[in-house]
């Protein structure tokens, strides 16, 4: 009877937390006269986190611009942080209400957003390392070289146009100048005052070799139509370009960058002085995990029952449901659900969002389990209540349930650890989890190893707690069993 | 009691009852004996609708419960029933295994239906289990709790599927004179089973089956010392 009540305890607070974080982000969403940047803060000296007076600040060029936008709109700028990849479909989905992220107008970003006149050009430039500088003094001397570049990035495409090149493209410039530094690019193409913002001069130089590009512009993203909102823009930025202003943003973000030192910290000094981030994180990936294996426990539940309950329509839509939340990668469905939903206007923030996906997902997976464990059940014993007059709801919950629950509890812990470490899929749309708290870290310290060991410790310290939790658990149901 | 007509049962194609019919008066004690597969477990767990008949009908205390809308979980509340595999419910202690069901479907108190467990468990000479598990117990502990956990429901007629075949030699006794003090205090009992002393010693009446049909039935003496029916006197040759 007690663990009974401690169990129900549980989960009302379960449901209360689930309720009251969902509401309270609804409510903060739901502010007037406020206009959403949206941004990939990870690109110094554009837009990169800075910790100011102690508090985690996004701070750069872009931003001072973006706030001049706000400014003339008479509106407070919110700024959201996602991955660059994700920045179009934030947008378009309708989530935020324009993009500056350091973003060239290319043709096929043209087809599916609006850009503002450009607001600034930027110089290319190649980093190697030090001992290199005299060897890839010019653009020929790259040929057949191995290159790094940004992903989708307007020095892909300079680099492409190298003879022979290897080009190696990845997401962050941390990472690439991390490639470069262990050997394993000979070059990364980089703009000028990123690459001197993010470069350790101890080892690496910029050369005198000058790729040329094309379009190495950048421009202010609107949603296709928004007329009314890009002309605001033009004429922010045009105000801005005659002032001198946008040059003298550069410059200051240059400043700001520039004040970072390269820090050498052991790995718990580096948890410890940056521990704020961690706990937000923590916080965020138990509230995703905690609520998506309660949902997907109650509906794996719902779902196993279905598929045996002999009613052939209901069997159908279990096992196909089943079959594809199984059978889909849940990166695939997590984007579905945030960024493809809004197009029916059901618009979910990135919480819920990533609630639901896990539930989904872990549902599938938990359906079949709990099968397995009814499955496994002795027939007599359904057979034994029900020639007690017990109904067949009362067999499953008394008899059958109790017995299944207990013979795959491994196989449950095992699928409450999975969901622990595949809730890191929601960094990529903005949830503050651990894995998004380590990638702001990486981006703003340049510390190559740290922000991620820290990470992997402390999904290893919840997943292992939650085994020897299982762990106990099993042990105390099992205590009929042999005493 | 129990009056069954024309019984018949299926199991893809291949046919188990071939037409039963048989009463079963209340206080009498019917023991079904027969060959493997002849259809006697079948008959029993037809009475209880544990098996869906393919056609005939069931008629228990003046109510047709092989009727379409017939409310089956009322009907086996007064109906026990006992196993062959004991089927006893692993997770739950001999006490909860005994008072699960009075509480969950008669809605009695804990009180109350722990009251009437003690009472069963002094009847089957179990006191000291109250608290056990299962897995603790030997066979023929497991089948007379079963017993006593059917008896809890207080049933109008307990149905014994085999209840000793899966027991050591040396356990069926204690389980065996269970069921002797139940038929002594006028429990309506319907009894499959291979003890053929036993048959003769409580049975009132015995049923011989054989091939899906009844096919000889009457007073134990009659049977087993001055069978009429050949196949019958065949059965009796191999296992007396």
């Amino acid at each position: 009877m007690r663990t009974k009540m401690k169990i129900s305890m549980l989960l009302l607070m379960v449901i209360l937390l689930s309720v009251g974080s969902i509401a309270g982000i609804a409510g903060a969403e739901q502010e007037k006269k406020t206009i959403i940047l949206g941004t990939s803060a990870d690109y110094m000296p554009y837009e990169f986190h800075k910790t100011i007076d102690g508090v985690d600040t996004i701070v750069g060029f872009d931003i001072e611009i973006a706030k001049e936008i706000a400014k003339d709109l008479g509106a407070e700028l919110v700024i959201k942080d996602t991955s660059f990849d994700a920045l179009l479909p934030e947008l378009t989905s309708g989530r935020v209400d324009f993009v500056i992220s350091g973003m060239n107008p290319t043709e096929e970003r043209r087809k599916s957003i609006d850009f503002s006149i450009p607001y600034y050009r930027a110089e290319q430039s190649i980093v190697v390392r030090k001992e290199d500088q005299e060897k890839y003094s010019t653009m020929e001397s790259l040929e057949g070289a191995r290159i790094g570049v940004q992903k989708a990035s307007v020095q892909e495409g300079i680099a492409a146009n190298i003879p022979n090149a290897q080009v190696t493209s990845l997401d962050k410039i941390p990472d690439l100048l991390l490639q470069l530094d262990t050997g394993r690019v000979d070059a990364v193409i980089a703009e000028y005052p990123i690459a001197n913002a993010n470069m350790d001069i101890e080892t690496m130089a910029i050369t005198d070799a000058k790729p040329v590009s094309e379009n190495d512009e950048y421009a202010v993203g609107v949603r296709k139509g928004n007329e009314e909102l890009l002309n605001s823009i033009n004429q922010t930025l045009e105000r801005l370009v005659q002032n001198d202003l946008v040059q003298k943003y550069v410059d200051e973000a240059g400043d700001l960058a520039a004040g970072r030192v390269k820090e050498e910290l052991n790995t718990f000094e580096f948890f410890w002085k940056y521990r704020d981030y961690y706990l937000k994180g923590i916080q965020f990936t138990l509230l995703i995990s905690a609520l998506g294996v309660f949902f997907g426990f109650i509906l794996g539940l719902v779902l196993a029952l279905m598929r045996m309950s002999g009613i052939s329509i209901l069997k159908f839509l279990s096992t196909a449901y089943i079959e594809v939340f199984r059978g889909t990668p849940m990166l695939v469905q997590l984007f579905i659900i945030h960024y493809s939903l809004p197009a029916f206007d059901i618009k979910f923030t990135p919480i819920q969002s990533g609630i639901l996906t896990l539930s989904l997902n872990s549902a599938a997976y938990l359906a079949e389990i709990f099968r397995a464990g009814i499955q496994g059940v002795d027939r007599g014993q359904l057979e034994a209540a029900r020639s007690l007059g017990m109904s067949r709801v009362a067999a499953m919950r008394h008899i059958v349930l109790p017995q299944a629950f207990k013979a795959v509890l491994p196989a449950i812990g095992n699928e409450f650890i999975v969901i622990i470490k595949e809730s890191s899929i929601v960094s990529f749309i903005g949830v503050f989890d651990l894995m998004y708290q380590s990638q702001i870290l990486r981006g703003s310290t340049f510390a190559p190893l740290n922000p991620l060991l820290v990470a992997a410790i402390i999904y290893f310290i919840l997943t292992f707690t939650l085994s020897k939790l299982m762990g106990v658990l099993e042990r105390r149901l099992s205590a009929s069993d042999h005493r | 009691m129990i009056t069954v007509k024309d019984l018949h049962k299926s199991f893809s194609k291949v046919e188990i009852l071939k037409g039963i019919s048989a009463e079963i008066q209340k206080g009498e004690v019917v023991v079904v004996i027969g060959p493997s597969g002849s259809g006697k477990s079948t008959f029993l767990r037809c009475l209880n609708l544990l098996e869906q008949p393919t056609s005939g009908e069931i008629m228990f205390e003046g109510e047709q419960i092989t009727a379409k809308n017939h409310n089956i979980n009322a009907t086996r509340e007064k109906m026990g029933m006992v196993f062959q595999q004991f089927n006893l419910f692993p997770h739950k202690s001999v006490l909860e295994n005994i008072t699960l069901a009075p509480m969950k479907v008669r809605g009695q108190s804990r009180s109350d239906a722990e009251k009437v467990a003690d009472e069963l468990l002094k009847t089957v000479g179990l006191q000291d289990k109250r608290n056990a598990y299962p897995s603790q117990l030997s066979g023929g502990q497991k089948q007379r709790i079963a017993i006593a956990r059917a008896l809890a429901m207080q049933p109008h007629v307990m149905l014994f599927d085999e209840p000793t075949s899966a027991l050591d030699p040396e356990m069926v006794g204690e389980v065996l004179e269970v069921m002797k003090k139940l038929a002594e205090n006028g429990m309506t009992m319907v009894i499959v089973t291979h003890e053929m002393g036993f048959a003769r010693e409580v049975g009132d009446r015995i049923l011989f089956m054989d091939g899906g049909r009844i096919v000889e039935e009457g007073a134990p003496d009659q049977i087993f010392s001055n069978p009429s029916h050949p196949r019958t006197r065949e059965f009796l040759s191999k296992v007396l």
